[in-house]
């Protein structure tokens, strides 16, 4: 039985940048179970707004688990004033996260080079950031030293979250598009072209995948630039969720699939496509299976 | 478990108790993680039509006041996935569920195909859906007009003559009831309703629909009062049973329906907003009945 909607306690409720907000509960059953990519639902405590509000795990403290959040309408704003000591409802965690395959970053036991030093690329953009420091943490644990990270952020004006970040990977370059805000002057993409080559050279990162999260069209070009690099990538896609665990289909989605498999999918090119649920089978999806939204 | 006695009859389908799942609010393999569906008097699957459908693009949900919109369009894997060793019937009915298979079609043609794929298969009830509104053509196009409705009834019968036929009513029309008589007269062996009701919402912000299709189907705690009129006057001039449902989610809500005059109630929007809400409901129930025999 998975976890139930249940009631949690708010232990801390912070300003983290502008507009954007850190709510941290107690709930020993979600901390104990989450893993990096997947997300809660989040249940706004007011009758009419019935849905739940999915938000990605970004951090997981003992027992305490954390999300990160944009105020965007009326739900989130009504999460971001909510005391210390008051409670909400949450289901989870739910979703398919960015190790959850075999042989992935941090499953040692069925990784035949589990000693080998591997460089991995997160690629955040926005609020798709939080999510990679959980991420990022987990890849440490698993392989202790022989993991070097290196993140490329973009932001919408000044960078937030870096310092957090820089605990646990081995370097940050941040991009933004107002000049001299960051280290580089532009998009993450841009980041990437300036910055990333000069990793590439290490063998062992085109075996780690690349940790992808943000706007869907930052994300697109960043994928792009992972597959032209010779790079895999996991990606954290976005959808509107109804249900968030999979009976609804509010959130499928086309994919492209080699083995073909539910829906009459056959492109001109031949190429087999399938539907999946955003919700269930991702967020995290590999890179390449991914039909990007034209934007 | 409480141990009274909450079993109904519908049509001759022994349920243990009145409190199903609503069509496209239930799905065997992400549902069991949290109840077993053995627990509930009926499982409605998710309606399935001949040929695989992709449904409509998305977004395809938006929040509501109380109540939600949709817009899916049916996507389904078609009905041989679903009849498939390894598919949703085979598993709910290995799991002791009792199953009503909500089917749909565009022409008289397909809605009868699906109905004798479904007579020969092991589910328990057929559920024969008139009334969506997120599909071009067929649904609604049946479901607004009692002679349609009347008239595709008659011929999914001749398909399934014995399975008990259960038809899915629109409330996306002027008068209910001449739409329920006209489908009792063709031989439904009982009635569904309310499917949703058409809606819309826009985006500010962007000047245009937040649905990407435009219109979707409103259900939820909304609804609960317009369902519950509608089966009120229905359940005055039928002699078939009828199938609730409509913004069910505590037990007071399925108890309008009883006394409005439903023999059962369906859960969905719900069981989208908590896993559990079915047999939530369900105990609410119980309780509330014990309590009342008692006096409390
Ligand atoms: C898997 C997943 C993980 C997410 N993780 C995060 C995160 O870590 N941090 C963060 O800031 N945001 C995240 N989001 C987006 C977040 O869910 C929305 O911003 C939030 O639901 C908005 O709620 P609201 O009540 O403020 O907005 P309103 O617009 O008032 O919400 C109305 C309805 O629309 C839905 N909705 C609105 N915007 C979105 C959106 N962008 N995506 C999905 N549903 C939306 C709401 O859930 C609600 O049902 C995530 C979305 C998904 C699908
Ligand atoms: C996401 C969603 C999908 C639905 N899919 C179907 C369907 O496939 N077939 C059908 O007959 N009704 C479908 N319905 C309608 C419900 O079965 C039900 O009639 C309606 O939602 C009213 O009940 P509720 O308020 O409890 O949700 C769907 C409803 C929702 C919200
Ligand atoms: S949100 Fe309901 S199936 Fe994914």
């Amino acid at each position: 039985m998975s976890g139930m909607r249940e009631k949690y306690r708010i232990v801390e409720n912070d300003w983290v940048a502008h507009g954007i907000f850190e709510t941290v509960v107690s709930a020993p059953q979600i901390a104990e179970k989450a893993r990096p990519g997947q997300f809660l639902n989040v249940y706004i405590p007011d009758g009419p707004m019935l849905l739940p509000r999915p938000f990605s795990v970004s951090d997981v403290r003992g027992s305490n688990i954390s999300i990160i959040y944009k105020v965007k309408g009326g739900g989130t704003a009504l999460l971001s004033e909510l005391a210390e000591g008051c409670e909400v409802e949450a289901l989870g965690p739910l979703g398919t996260g960015f190790f959850d395959y075999p042989g992935s970053l941090t499953d040692l036991g069925r990784d035949h080079f589990a000693d080998r030093k591997v460089t991995v690329f997160l690629i955040g953009g926005g609020l798709g950031i939080p999510p990679l420091l959980y991420a990022a943490r987990a890849i440490k644990a698993a392989r202790h030293g022989r993991a070097q990270i290196v993140a490329f952020l973009g932001y919408p004006g000044d960078p937030w979250y870096t310092k957090q970040l820089l605990n646990h990977v081995d370097k940050v370059f941040s991009a933004s598009d107002m000049p001299g805000r960051a280290d580089i002057s532009g998009t993450v993409i841009d980041a990437m072209d300036a910055k990333a080559r000069g990793y590439l050279g290490d063998r062992e990162t085109a075996n780690a995948p690349a940790l992808i999260c943000g706007p869907e069209a930052m994300m697109s070009a960043a994928a792009q630039w992972c597959a032209g690099h010779g790079l895999k990538s996991r990606v954290s896609l976005e959808a509107r969720l109804g249900c968030g665990y999979g009976v609804c289909r509010g959130c499928s989605r086309v994919f492209k699939s080699p083995e073909g498999g539910e829906g009459p999918y056959m492109d001109y090119s031949g190429t087999k496509r399938t539907v999946k649920k955003v919700c269930v089978h991702g967020p995290v999806f590999w890179g390449d299976e991914i039909i990007w939204k034209k934007p | 478990m409480t141990g009274i006695d909450l079993s109904v009859n519908i049509c001759g389908v022994e349920w243990k108790n009145p409190i199903a799942t609503a069509s496209g609010t239930y799905s065997y393999f992400e549902s069991s993680r949290y109840y077993k569906p053995d627990r509930l008097g009926c499982i409605t699957t998710k309606g399935v039509s001949i040929n695989p459908w992709n449904g409509n693009p998305g977004p395809r949900i938006a929040e509501t006041y109380g109540g939600m919109l949709n817009s899916i369009g049916l996507e389904n894997p078609g009905i041989d996935a679903y009849l498939s060793p390894s598919g949703e019937l085979r598993m709910l009915k290995k799991a002791g569920a009792t199953v009503m298979a909500n089917i749909a079609g565009h022409t008289v043609r397909e809605y009868c195909e699906a109905a004798e794929k479904i007579a020969s298969s092991e589910a328990d009830m057929i559920e024969l859906n008139i009334s969506c509104p997120n599909v071009e053509c067929g649904g609604l196009v049946f479901g607004r007009d009692p002679k349609a409705a009347g008239d595709l009834t008659k011929e999914v019968k001749r398909h399934c003559p014995g399975k008990p036929l259960v038809v899915k009513l629109s409330p996306n029309v002027t008068d209910i009831t001449t739409v329920a008589l006209s489908v009792q007269e063709a031989g439904a062996d009982a009635v569904s309703m309310i499917n949703t009701l058409l809606g819309m919402r826009i985006d500010t912000m962007a000047g245009k629909p937040v649905l990407a299709k435009g219109s979707g189907g409103l259900s939820g705690p909304a609804i609960h009062p317009v369902a519950v009129y509608m089966v009120y006057e229905c359940a005055k001039i039928l002699d078939i049973p009828i199938i609730a449902m409509g913004g069910v989610s505590k037990a007071d809500d399925a108890l309008e329906f009883f006394y409005a005059g439903a023999k059962a109630v369906a859960v969905g929007t719900a069981a989208i907003v908590d896993p559990e809400a079915p047999v939530k409901i369900l105990a609410e129930l119980e309780k509330k009945i014990i309590d009342r025999r008692e006096g409390k």
